[in-house]
């Protein structure tokens, strides 16, 4: 440290139009030179508007970005000259093959065409994509595009680094290589810059900004962040299914107790004071180490900002289902083919009464389309779905009004006022009249909505919009409660709030079941279902999955260890397959990943993105214990406000388009015609 | 400014172009099917035309009259005696015009003197009225003409009026219609798709990416416009091919002039769809806007099919402000006429003058900014 930051900046703000508050709120912070500085924050908390500011994409409104010495504004070239920037879409060019948006990013940035077969050579070979080179690049899996981003922009070895969000709506397996990627390339006194919603990729980097709402919450190194939360979290262990909710809805009314979640059959608690615990009968507390997520919620708390406790008064006022251990969610071996290509093989799970059940996997593994048969929005090629013993192909419509539904990034009609939604929503469940207006007003009432209730929904806050959202959900007293990935990107205040009534839904009888790249919330189920490729490869409680994945050098793994594990062990077994089948086979570990640094022993890597392995990717992260200068500086934020909910209209938009063509060109047929190449090229 | 910036984005816009079967089918088929629809489909001559002539009288003169007619090409005549016969079939549209000779016609006429002819037509169909009263007039003048040469009865020149179409003598319209859908055709490779392909930039997140590289909002802008000036060039001169192998559109011009006009056109067009997506930078809204402020003015306030001259002072006003205007009426002249620069100077001032406007307009808009 010492001397003048790399980056440094002063005051900077900046406000859109029509945002209450600025996105920006005079943002001090210095970043040192050659850092791997973690950009953390939920969605709409300024990460976004920085970047840009940074590189003059934007105008500030007050306060000034030095870089390196040069002036943002004024010296604009010469940054965007000595610095790479991945957006937050993907910014390549889709009808491009992989090797065509390479030379042109090179072409752009001047890379000396002597350099260009080394440079390539290296890149392909550590994003794994040597195979893939004249692939369309829309053709390749959400990780593998995020690794070719990643690869373009290191092709002229910038200086900064500015990556926004490249590990958002990716699995964990991808995330976990394009971090190894970054900490492996960005040598020779790169500073990075790595925004993300995700707060364990933060207790990772050197320097930590943590920005909430246009400002900065807290900098510095991690372990800093974490020191004031030492000794306070606890872990409360052995607790069955439905008990484990109430408990915890119970400790979260104790005064002792600070922030509570479930943690498969644990609940984590972080107390107030260190070692002042409550009073649980039976009960015995473990402590645990705090994680970067417990710091946030602690210095949000610091900040005058705390969760919801105690009771949800949304399941409060619900009708009680007594449980009666009857299945209310079925499917069996429902399979969905899509012409040669099968989304979803054989699947089979049933979800008791009061349970809460999660759909995990890679993207494209067939995790949306199992959700949409199961909501009946897809129809099965064979197999069966019922809700409450209602076969979704006989009752479709009957058995749908059972249920409740709440799609990703909260799907609610933005030119609707908040009332209006309600009103919408519940009368497409059938409610009418007197009924109808009772549950609006109550939702309103319950929710503090009313005093919003005029207001279109696209201008809600976000953590409103959730609330709304499930609200609509919820007002017609369904048995079963569909979610889809309900809480990326929110916050972690907003996440338990959320967790709050969903748990407390719970414990009234109603069923859940969710689908989510969010460990934390995997955390939350009673059973997990782990879908990859079609397949359900691995079922049981968080804890029993754990468990399954725990080898000699991860004897206890976190659920993002066991999703990585066990995704793996499945391959090596289908590879094994393939070596008994004698003709097309490939031997397992003979992956002709000839790339520097890669490990891999994947076959195809066409919808995981096969890269260097997870393990590899371990051990470089911890290589690189360097420090990160983070020199003083607040960093306020804000919500990017409408270009937020632009852009996640149309990430969700595109995700929907990506998904099948990830999946039928990903994956089918591709597949096959990569093992034959890969075969021949041996 | 490198050109090696503008080389490598003028490569990747190319690649981009083969692989979208969508540019491909804009750039090259769809100007076949419009020349197509214009060629055969728009037809603005009218075939024979039903009408009644009706003789009060049938002296030598009202039946050579009536001869001229049933012998036209436009016409199939059906002899009448009495108007009031014929008020209905009008009405109902089973004939176009009645043409009334007076009980008088003939002996006015060896009289010397100037016979009256009632001519009606169904007003409810303005445009086919029109044509048909012009046509009527020029048979009657050619019935005229050809009794002054007989030398027969009252050859006098009692009303010399004279009709000549130059250019197409034929008046086929497509002569006039094919030459005029080019600027169609060209505001739709060149506003159309110059305002889609950079609004999808903007929307999927590439242009981002391009501007945070040492390329410049000029450099792109320059590459986007030297690929699609150069592909709707590719299809003006594919269309002027077709129109004079296969439609026999006589050519007059030179083709270097009909590049030159066609360059200038592109200049406005290409400005208009670039200020268009930088306006709106979503492909949809760019689409919409292309067509409402590109396409249908192109069709109907060009002339290519309404007449100028004949719309109401304000519309006008109005085409003074539609590139394709000019470029349609220069057009006309290089197929029709030849090289008359008298015509291509004014539009070709006219038309680079709205250009720079929208050019202006869109550097004013576009700073380097994401937002």
């Amino acid at each position: 440290m010492g001397g003048t930051p790399f980056i440094e900046i002063k005051n900077l703000t900046k406000s859109f139009k029509g945002q209450e508050r600025p996105a920006l709120d005079s943002l001090s912070v210095g970043v040192g030179r050659g850092l791997m500085c973690g950009l953390v924050g939920p969605d709409g908390a300024g990460k976004t508007t920085l970047m840009r500011l940074l590189l003059d994409l934007l105008t500030p409104d007050a306060g000034t970005v030095t870089i390196d010495g040069l002036d943002s504004r004024k010296d604009a070239d010469e940054i965007r000259r000595l610095s790479g920037y991945m957006p937050q879409k993907f910014g390549l060019y889709e009808d491009l093959t992989v090797v065509e948006n390479m030379t042109l990013y090179a072409d752009l940035r001047d890379v000396p065409k002597a350099a260009r077969p080394d440079k390539f050579r290296e890149l392909l070979g550590f994003t794994d994509l040597g195979r893939f080179q004249k692939r369309l690049a829309g053709r390749l899996s959400g990780g593998m595009k995020q690794k070719l981003g990643l690869a373009c922009v290191l092709l002229a070895t910038p200086r900064l680094l500015l990556l926004d969000e490249p590990s958002v709506g990716v699995d964990p397996l991808s995330r976990r290589e394009l971090w190894a990627m970054v900490v492996s390339l960005a040598r020779g006194g790169m500073t990075v810059l790595w925004a993300t919603s995700y707060l364990d990729e933060a207790e990772k980097c050197d320097r930590v900004v943590l920005l909430h709402q246009g400002r900065d919450l807290f900098h510095g190194e991690p372990s800093e962040a974490l020191g004031p939360v030492r000794g306070r979290a606890y872990a409360l262990g052995g607790l069955a299914g439905a008990v484990r909710r109430r408990e915890l809805i119970k400790l979260l009314g104790e005064p002792e107790v600070a922030d509570g979640i479930i943690q498969g059959g644990d609940i984590k608690i972080v107390t107030r004071e260190p070692g002042s615990l409550p009073e649980v009968p039976g009960g015995r507390f473990r402590p645990l180490a705090p994680t970067f997520e417990d710091a946030f919620v602690d210095i949000l708390a610091g900040a005058g900002q705390t969760a919801l406790r105690g009771e949800s008064e949304l399941a409060r006022r619900m009708d009680d289902k007594p449980d009666d251990g009857a299945v209310v969610v079925e499917a069996r071996d429902l399979t969905k083919r899509f012409g040669s290509f099968t989304a979803v093989r054989g699947n089979t799970f049933q979800i008791r009464r009061g349970r809460i059940f999660g759909l995990l996997g890679p993207n494209g593994a067939g995790k949306s389309t199992t959700f949409k048969m199961m909501c009946g929005l897809v129809r099965p090629t064979a197999g069966t779905a019922s809700i409450a013993g209602l076969d979704l192909l006989n009752y479709p419509s009957k058995a749908r009004g059972r249920v409740g539904y709440m799609a990703q990034k909260f799907s609610l009609y933005d030119q609707l006022s908040v009332r209006q939604n309600l009103y919408f929503f519940s009368g497409a469940y059938g409610l009418r009249g007197r009924a109808q207006r009772r549950q609006v007003d109550l939702m309103e009432q319950i929710f503090d909505l009313a005093p919003l209730h005029d207001r279109g929904a696209s201008t809600l806050p976000l953590g409103f919009k959730q609330r709304l959202a499930l609200a609509c959900a919820v007002m017609h007293q369904p048995d079963v409660l569909f979610l889809d990935e309900p809480t990326s990107g929110v916050d972690p205040l907003t996440r338990r709030e959320f967790w709050l009534h969903i748990n407390h839904l719970a414990v009234k009888g109603v069923t859940v079941m969710i689908t989510t790249h969010f460990m934390e919330e995997a955390e939350y189920c009673d059973e997990i279902a782990l879908i990859y490729r079609g397949r359900n490869i691995a079922s049981g409680s968080p804890d029993q999955l754990k468990a399954r994945a725990a080898t000699d050098r991860l004897p206890s793994p976190t659920m993002d260890d066991a999703f990585i594990e066990l995704v793996r062990q499945s391959e090596r077994a289908a590879n094994d397959e393939d070596d008994a089948d004698a003709g097309r086979g490939r031997r397992p570990g003979s992956g002709k990943s000839g790339g520097p640094g890669n490990a891999s022993e994947k076959t195809d890597g066409s919808e995981t993105g096969a890269g260097p392995a997870p393990a590899v990717a371990l051990e470089k992260t911890s290589e690189r214990e360097k420090t990160v200068a983070l020199e003083k500086a607040a960093l306020p934020e804000k919500t990017d406000g409408p270009e937020t909910l632009m852009t996640q209209g149309k990430k969700e938009e595109e995700e929907e388009e990506a998904a099948p063509a990830a999946r039928e060109g990903g994956k089918g047929e591709k597949t096959e015609r990569e093992k034959k190449g890969g075969g021949g090229e041996k | 400014m490198s050109p090696r910036i503008v080389k490598a984005l003028i490569k990747k816009e190319f690649l981009q172009v083969a692989r979208d079967p969508a540019s491909v089918f804009v750039i090259l088929v769809l100007p076949m099917i419009l020349m197509f629809i214009f060629g055969y489909g728009v037809n603005l001559d009218v075939g024979r035309f039903k009408v009644a002539v009706v003789m009060e009288n049938t002296d030598p003169q009202s039946v050579s009259f009536y001869q001229a007619f049933s012998n036209s090409r436009y016409f199939e005549a059906l002899a009448g005696r009495d108007l009031r016969a014929w008020q209905d079939e009008i009405t109902a549209g089973r004939v176009r015009a009645i043409i009334v000779l007076p009980a008088d016609f003939g002996r006015k006429l060896r009289q010397a003197r100037s016979p009256d002819v009632l001519v009606v037509t169904d007003g409810t169909d303005p445009n086919t009225a029109n044509f048909v009263r012009a046509y009527v007039q020029m048979t009657i003048m050619n019935w005229q003409a050809n009794n002054r040469l007989e030398g027969g009865d009252g050859a006098g020149d009692l009303i010399s009026l004279e009709t000549r179409a130059w250019y197409n003598p034929e008046i086929t319209s497509r002569f006039f219609l094919l030459p005029g859908s080019l600027a169609i055709i060209l505001t739709i490779t060149g506003v159309i798709m110059t305002a889609m392909v950079i609004a999808r930039e903007w929307e999927r997140g590439t242009m981002e990416s391009l501007i945070a590289t040492p390329a410049s909002v000029v450099q792109i802008i320059l590459a986007k416009l030297l690929t699609y000036l150069t592909l709707s060039m590719v299809s003006l001169v594919c269309c002027w091919f077709v129109s004079v192998r296969w439609y026999g559109i006589p050519f007059r011009g030179s083709l270097a002039v009909l590049l030159l006009l066609g360059a200038v056109f592109l200049f406005t067009a290409l400005g208009q769809g670039l200020l268009i997506s930088t306006v709106t930078r979503s492909q949809y809204h760019s689409a919409d806007l292309a067509l409402v402020s590109g396409f249908l003015p192109s069709f109907l306030l060009s002339g290519v099919i309404f007449e100028i001259a004949s719309m109401p002072y304000a519309l006008r006003l109005v085409t003074r402000l539609i590139p394709a205007r000019y470029f349609v009426s220069s057009l006309q002249a290089v197929f029709l006429a030849g090289n008359v620069w008298a015509i291509f100077w004014p539009s070709l001032l006219a038309m680079a003058l709205l250009g720079v406007v929208f050019f202006v307009l869109t550097l004013r808009k576009t700073v380097k900014k994401v937002a």
